[in-house]
């Protein structure tokens, strides 16, 4: 689905990703984890079409396409999901409108008619009790006063309306009370398919409990040094990042 | 230069004409004071860019047309051509000025006549003698203003409204300004007089607008003087969506006694270079004034408003907020004064100006411009300027908005701050629908 291959990025002429390599299939979990700076915010926010950010080689090929020749918009309809780590406050811009704008971008995307106001509100009301979300709040304007974990619940409301193809998770739980985090990880879950994917960007081993993924990833310095199982987030957890950083140097010395 | 000195003389010549019609009337009081501000006004001339004043905003280039001066010339207009701009839905008291005079057959009051009053300015001044003495001229100061001097100088079209102490006045006021410019360059000079007694409320709508060819222009150059007595409450709506020959000089003068409070929204979509002086002064304990400011602008508009809020006495607050979209190579001046009396203590002001350029060829000029005498007072000021938020149009655009309706949304979000303060339904909604139709946005 998504093939990642030696990606630089850079902003300011400061290089953040420094050739990641990556390969996410079909109906697959990933996680990445990483020390704070190590650049998991920029691989999300690169694939997602965040313009600051210039890349300066290698290729993202999505579901056959060039994803990096398509401006945001497009990327959204073709199915990319971003959860952002920091959500946007946007004044006046009412949560309802802004969804139903959206919704109606991607369908009109995949060649659907818009969806009728009643049917629109039926949706709505569905995927608000899968993330259990106070209704009240899909009323006001986008995030606008959100409590931190309201805006990540607000995050994971609208990834089960768009229905994406891949959704990239930008530390999701974080501000997340336990609570909070059971109903989130839920919600992945109960949208899970073999038809789509799921990147999930944390610090946290806890999320992963609920959330099991396929692959982890640990990025460090603007790479991926390590990938394995579930249980290289424990064994993280358990020893931090500079054990990974040090056996690889080990391993390297050794050849 | 030259079009501008020819102008000028022809208002001297008009100005003598004018006179030598009043027969009788020239050694009345008011026309003495005309007379005074007709010297004045020769005196100080059209002020050029170098006035303080007037410093982004050139009148010259719009002052080079061979206007004619339209004085007691209303145009042969029907209903019909009055109907596009009443507001839909609305039971109002329409007042309709052609060419600056007040047309009753086109006009319509739907209050009582205990409670509000309406009548030529000229009509007024001469069976109302104590309006010249009491309020006529003494908001608006000519004596340092060159544009207040002249209008002061033809101030024989325009209307009076009173409106009386403790009425309250369901029925919004519509003054309609209707412009033909089709034949000729016109220079409409009008003159407003409102006094609003004791403990009445009232809303007041002032809308302008032109009938022009393509190859004329119309210069409307209006003062109003508003008095707001003890208590008194007035919101003020002005919605300028004209056409772009059409340009206008607006003063607006409010005097408002103890505990009175005057809220006004003004709004500019469109028109040629656009002016607006809006002054208050508040002059009694316990007074309160809130100036709003839309506008929303492009291709070569203009919109300079001046705003200047005086502080006399203490325990008074205000409140100021004007916000601009400009477009296209449109210019935006914004002039905020505040002034605080020596005694004016326990001041409250605040004043903010926001402001989003779309395009590279617009500008925006803003200048807080505070005088504050006294020491126990809470003002604060602030001004932005810049482009739409960079993170809330990729957060939009994530979500699979393209970029132009994520801008109309965010625009439209930006103009729905100050289109959410109009408390006249219809009024708002007819503002609204204009600024979705202008971003293609479509409605809720
Ligand atoms: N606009 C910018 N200008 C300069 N440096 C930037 C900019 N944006 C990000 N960076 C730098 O890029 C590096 C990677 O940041 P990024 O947000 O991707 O880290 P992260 O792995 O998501 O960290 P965290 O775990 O704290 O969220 C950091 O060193 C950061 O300071
Ligand atoms: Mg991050």
């Amino acid at each position: 689905m998504l093939t990642i291959t030696n990606l630089h990025a850079s902003i300011d002429g400061k290089e953040i990703l420094r050739g990641i390599n990556l390969t996410v299939n079909k109906g697959e979990i990933h996680a990445i984890m990483g020390p704070n700076g190590s650049g998991k915010s920029t691989l999300a926010a690169v694939l997602a079409g965040r313009e600051q950010y210039e890349v300066t080689s290698g290729s993202v090929e999505f579901e056959g396409k060039d994803l990096l020749a398509m401006p945001p918009e497009e990327r959204a309809r073709e199915g990319i999901f971003l959860a952002f780590q920091y959500p946007v406050e946007i004044p006046g811009v009412s949560n309802t409108n802004f969804l139903k704008a959206a919704v109606n971008e991607i369908r009109k995307h995949r060649g659907l008619e818009p969806l009728e106001p009643r049917s629109f509100l039926t949706m709505m009301r569905e995927k608000m009790a899968l993330v259990e979300m106070d209704p009240t709040m899909v009323s006001r304007s986008v995030n606008e006063g959100f409590s931190g974990g309201e805006k990540k619940r607000n995050e994971i409301f609208q990834m089960a309306m768009l229905e994406p193809k891949l959704a990239i998770l930008d530390e999701t739980d974080s501000g997340l009370d336990i609570d909070a985090l059971k109903i989130v990880a839920h919600g992945v879950n109960k949208l899970r398919s073999p038809e789509n994917a799921t990147i999930v960007i944390t610090h946290y081993q806890r999320l992963l409990n609920y959330i099991i993924p396929d692959v982890v990833h640990v990025l460090y310095r603007g790479r991926i040094i390590k990938s394995g199982g579930k249980e290289l987030a424990l064994e993280l957890e358990a020893k931090g990042y500079d054990w990974v950083r040090d056996s690889l140097l080990q391993e390297e010395g050794a050849i | 230069m030259s079009g501008v000195l020819s102008f000028q003389e022809k208002l001297t010549r008009e100005f003598n004409t004018f006179e030598g019609n009043l027969n009788g009337q020239a050694q009345s009081s008011i026309h003495m004071l005309r007379q005074q501000a007709m010297k004045r006004f020769v005196e100080l001339g059209f002020p050029t860019i170098r006035h303080e004043e007037w410093r982004y905003t050139n009148l010259f280039p719009v002052l080079q047309h061979e206007y004619e001066i339209m004085l007691q010339s209303p145009s042969q207009l029907t209903q019909a051509d009055i109907e596009p701009f009443l507001l839909p839905h609305t039971d109002a008291n329409i007042i309709v000025l052609v060419n600056g005079v007040y047309v009753q057959a086109l006009s319509r009051l739907v209050s009582s006549s205990d409670a509000l009053q309406v009548m030529p300015l000229a009509e007024a001044l001469k069976r109302k003698p104590m309006l010249i003495e009491q309020h006529f001229a003494r908001y608006a100061a000519w004596q340092d203003d060159a544009m207040v001097a002249l209008n002061t100088a033809f101030s024989v079209q325009g209307v009076y409204i009173e409106v009386a102490p403790k009425a309250v006045i369901e029925e919004p006021i519509h003054l309609i300004s209707v412009n033909d410019a089709q034949r000729c360059h016109t220079f409409i000079p009008m003159r407003h007089l409102i006094t609003i007694g004791a403990g009445a409320e009232v809303s007041i709508v002032e809308t302008t607008s032109t009938f022009c060819a393509e190859q004329y222009a119309s210069l409307t150059h209006s003062v109003s003087e508003i008095l707001l007595a003890h208590n008194a409450s007035l919101h003020l709506y002005m919605l300028q969506n004209d056409r772009e020959h059409a340009h206008c000089v607006h003063n607006t003068h409010v005097y408002q006694e103890a505990h009175s409070t005057f809220r006004s929204i003004v709004i500019t979509l469109s028109g040629g270079l656009v002016r607006n002086t809006l002054n208050t002064v508040l002059a009694g304990h316990g007074a309160d004034a809130h100036l709003y400011g839309l506008y929303l602008v492009e291709d070569k508009t203009l919109v300079d408003n001046h705003t200047c809020v005086e502080h006399a006495v203490a325990h008074c607050t205000s409140n100021e907020l004007y916000k601009g979209v400009l477009d296209g190579s449109a210019t935006g001046v914004f002039n905020g004064k505040i002034i605080v009396r020596p005694h004016a203590q326990k001041t409250l002001a605040y004043q903010s100006n926001r402001n989003i350029l779309l395009s590279r060829a617009a500008s925006i000029h803003t200048k807080p411009q505070l005088e504050i005498f006294a020491d126990d007072v809470k003002c604060s000021h602030g001004c932005t300027s810049g482009q739409l938020d960079d993170e809330a149009l990729f957060y939009l655009r994530a979500r699979g908005l393209g970029q132009e309706r994520a801008q109309a949304l965010l625009l439209y979000a930006f103009a729905g701050e100050m289109t959410e303060k109009i408390d006249l339904e219809p009024l708002r909604e007819h503002v609204e629908s204009v600024i979705a139709a202008r971003l293609h946005q479509e409605r809720d």
